[in-house]
């Protein structure tokens, strides 16, 4: 009953960080096109275009990141874990979700301080638009990165390999398994996820699926 | 106790924990121990959003992720070997600069071997190249054209070195095209000795990949054009990009269903842009703080003992950046390492856009190098081959790649030459 309400979560979390992260770069794409079109036909662009951009940057790195969590790909160094024991091997996996967790959590404590005092300054972006509504993807981005990593942690998710930061064999992967939305894609993966004891199969985007690809 | 909670933290990294959280956490507890509040870290992290160049990181990103799903890849090895087919080593030279121009749009992250390597294996097979050439050349090729512009470590090292973009993609430009030369003229000899047949130069085929090829084959030089006639800044040139090839590959090849594909690549791509967007973050706190402490000007009075010169100043420099380029992916490499190293080199006489070149030509050798470059990972996934083999396959290329990479090191004029014919300054 608790892992199928984790399952939940996890799959709830991913398909509304999934849908707002394409939302915010395909809006980036059309607003900075329109952008660039207009300074150079009509010789003015939007005057808060270029500095919300940048904060949308931040907003899609911040989701980015949380997306990078659920798939174990997150940028490392892992130096150890492949020359110990599978036992101690899961032993660091969860010393070292309980330090990321931690660290996310004082990253978004620290930044709701940040909100706190832009808000009372009421700094601006540009003239009537105020910071703090874009400014609080940081807190909110941390407390998720946190949320997602102990997710990972109760489902007994693996990191991919080889690596971490590769998504291509990931992307490619992905390719074959099926041509469904990213929805559906976290869905149909998670299926065999809340029962399963054995981790090696428990992640379909570990192991196994890049072998497929190759084929 | 806050060296031991360093330690430990620096322990952690080697356990595999996410780098943005190890460089966090070192940057809380250094700021703490100094009685400055952890807000510091945010108020540094907050700061990318100032960086005019930060959104070209998602939109070229992106634009890469674009061509690599697209029908791209089989269409630029068509047209490239029509065109260079006839010489020797024909279909050795079309890998490297295919490979390069994909390189330098999806920065290095491995896609060029995923995306190019399974359709430009059987070819060079059956064109009977040997099987360990072929490996050797797939997998150093996965990280050539990381020197041409657009590429993403040239970008991200402009923002973190605070130099502009533009100097360092015009400074990019003969430095990489040596490295293509030199693994050029290799492929050829082998070819020659393998007596592989020569494809005599059609027009007519020529024609026809050509026009194939027509919507995406002008990206590098629009981009250059465009940058260096002054008609954009290198942002606007990444704006351009991704929304010409949402269009090309979504509207008019129709390679990329706007439904099907179009939301599951643009949320791969931010994967990446989000795994380094979040230590760039958390090391921007970090960095100031090295810097405020002196940390980089203590590294150089100690070293200065035993280096005297900028020439064996970069001999350091080269077998360091190595051993670090084979250890790290290169966007963490380019985060955590250049703002140390910079200012010492700055103290050594190198000029900061000749640097980023030497740093990042010893990555992109670093991804290769055994016994942990990722390339060799990928390429050992991808073609189903034992890592060990391909140590052995990439030995040849990793000595050519290093040659050029000493000629790179020690001829400023290489990289800085374009830029000064360019700025007409010294940059």
């Amino acid at each position: 009953m608790f892992r199928r309400g984790v399952a939940v979560l996890d799959r709830g979390l991913n398909v509304v960080v999934s849908v707002v992260v394409v939302a915010l770069l395909l809006g980036m794409v059309a607003l900075s096109f329109t952008q660039v079109l207009l300074r150079n036909l009509v010789g003015g662009g939007i005057t808060w275009a270029d500095v919300v951009l940048r904060h949308l940057v931040l907003a899609v790195g911040m989701f980015g990141a949380v997306l990078a969590a659920r798939q174990g790909r997150q940028i490392s160094i892992d130096v150890i874990s492949r020359v110990v024991s599978p036992g101690t091997k899961a032993l660091l996996a969860w010393i070292v979700g309980l330090f990321t967790i931690l660290v996310s959590v004082l990253m978004s404590r620290a930044a709701l301080v940040f909100l706190a005092s832009e808000k009372s300054f009421s700094s601006e972006l540009a003239s009537g638009l105020p910071a703090w509504p874009f400014e609080l993807v940081i807190p909110l981005g941390f407390a998720l990165i946190a949320l997602q990593v102990l997710l990972n942690l109760l489902l007994g998710r693996k990191p991919v390999e080889p690596g971490g930061l590769d998504s291509p064999l990931d992307a490619a992967a992905e390719d074959t398994a099926g041509e469904s939305p990213p929805e559906e894609k976290g869905e149909s993966g998670e299926r065999a996820n809340p029962d399963s004891e054995d981790a090696a199969s428990d992640d379909p985007r570990g192991k196994d699926a890049p072998g497929e690809e190759a084929e | 106790m806050s060296t031991l909670l360093i330690l430990g933290s620096l322990l952690l990294a080697a356990a595999g924990a996410p780098l943005f959280a190890v460089l966090a956490a070192i940057a809380i507890i250094a700021f703490t121990s100094a009685g400055i509040q952890p807000v510091a870290v945010i108020v540094e992290l907050y700061r990318m959003a100032s960086q005019p160049t930060l959104l070209a990181i998602p939109l070229f990103t992106l634009a890469g992720y674009l061509l690599a799903e697209s029908g791209a890849p089989q269409r630029l090895v068509r047209v490239s070997h029509a065109f260079f087919g006839w010489m020797p080593g024909g279909l050795a030279v079309v890998a490297l600069l295919v490979c390069s121009f994909f390189t330098a749009f999806t920065g290095a992250s491995g896609i060029t071997i995923v995306a190019l390597g399974g359709l430009l294996f059987p070819v060079l097979i059956k064109e009977g190249y040997p099987q360990r050439f072929s490996l050797g050349l797939l997998t150093s090729s996965g990280s050539l054209g990381l020197l041409f512009p657009p590429s993403l470590p040239l970008i991200l090292f402009a923002m973190v070195a605070s130099i502009s973009v533009d100097h360092l993609f015009a400074a990019g430009l003969l430095p990489g095209v040596l490295l293509i030369l030199a693994l050029s003229l290799y492929s050829g000899r082998i070819a020659n000795r393998q007596h592989i047949p020569r494809i005599p130069f059609r027009s007519r085929e020529a024609w026809a990949a050509l026009k194939e090829a027509g919507w995406e084959l002008p990206l590098p030089l629009v981009i250059l054009v465009g940058i260096y006639g002054g008609f954009f800044t290198a942002t606007e040139a990444a704006s351009i990009t991704s929304a010409y090839l949402v269009i090309v590959e979504v509207l008019i090849h129709r390679d990329i269903h706007p439904v099907r594909d179009l939301p599951r690549i643009a949320r791969e791509s931010m994967v990446l842009v989000g795994g380094i967007l979040v230590i760039l973050g958390s090391a921007l706190g970090l960095t100031n703080y090295l810097i405020d402490a002196q940390i980089p000007r203590a590294i150089f009075q100690f070293i200065q003992g035993a280096i005297t010169s900028k020439w064996m100043f970069l001999i350091a420099l080269n077998i360091f950046l190595l051993i670090v380029g084979a250890l790290m992916d290169i966007f963490s490499a380019i985060i955590v390492v250049v703002p140390l190293i910079l200012p010492i080199a700055k103290e050594f006489g190198v000029n900061p856009v000749h640097l980023g070149i030497i740093f990042l030509t010893n990555l992109e050798i670093g991804y290769s190098t055994p016994p942990v470059g990722l390339n060799l990972f990928i390429s050992s996934f991808r073609f189903r081959k034992p890592v060990l083999s391909l140590y052995r396959a990439a030995l040849p290329f990793l000595g050519i790649l290093m040659i050029a990479l000493i000629v790179i090191t020690y001829w400023e004029g290489l990289s800085l030459g374009l830029v000064r014919l360019i700025y007409g300054t010294a940059p």
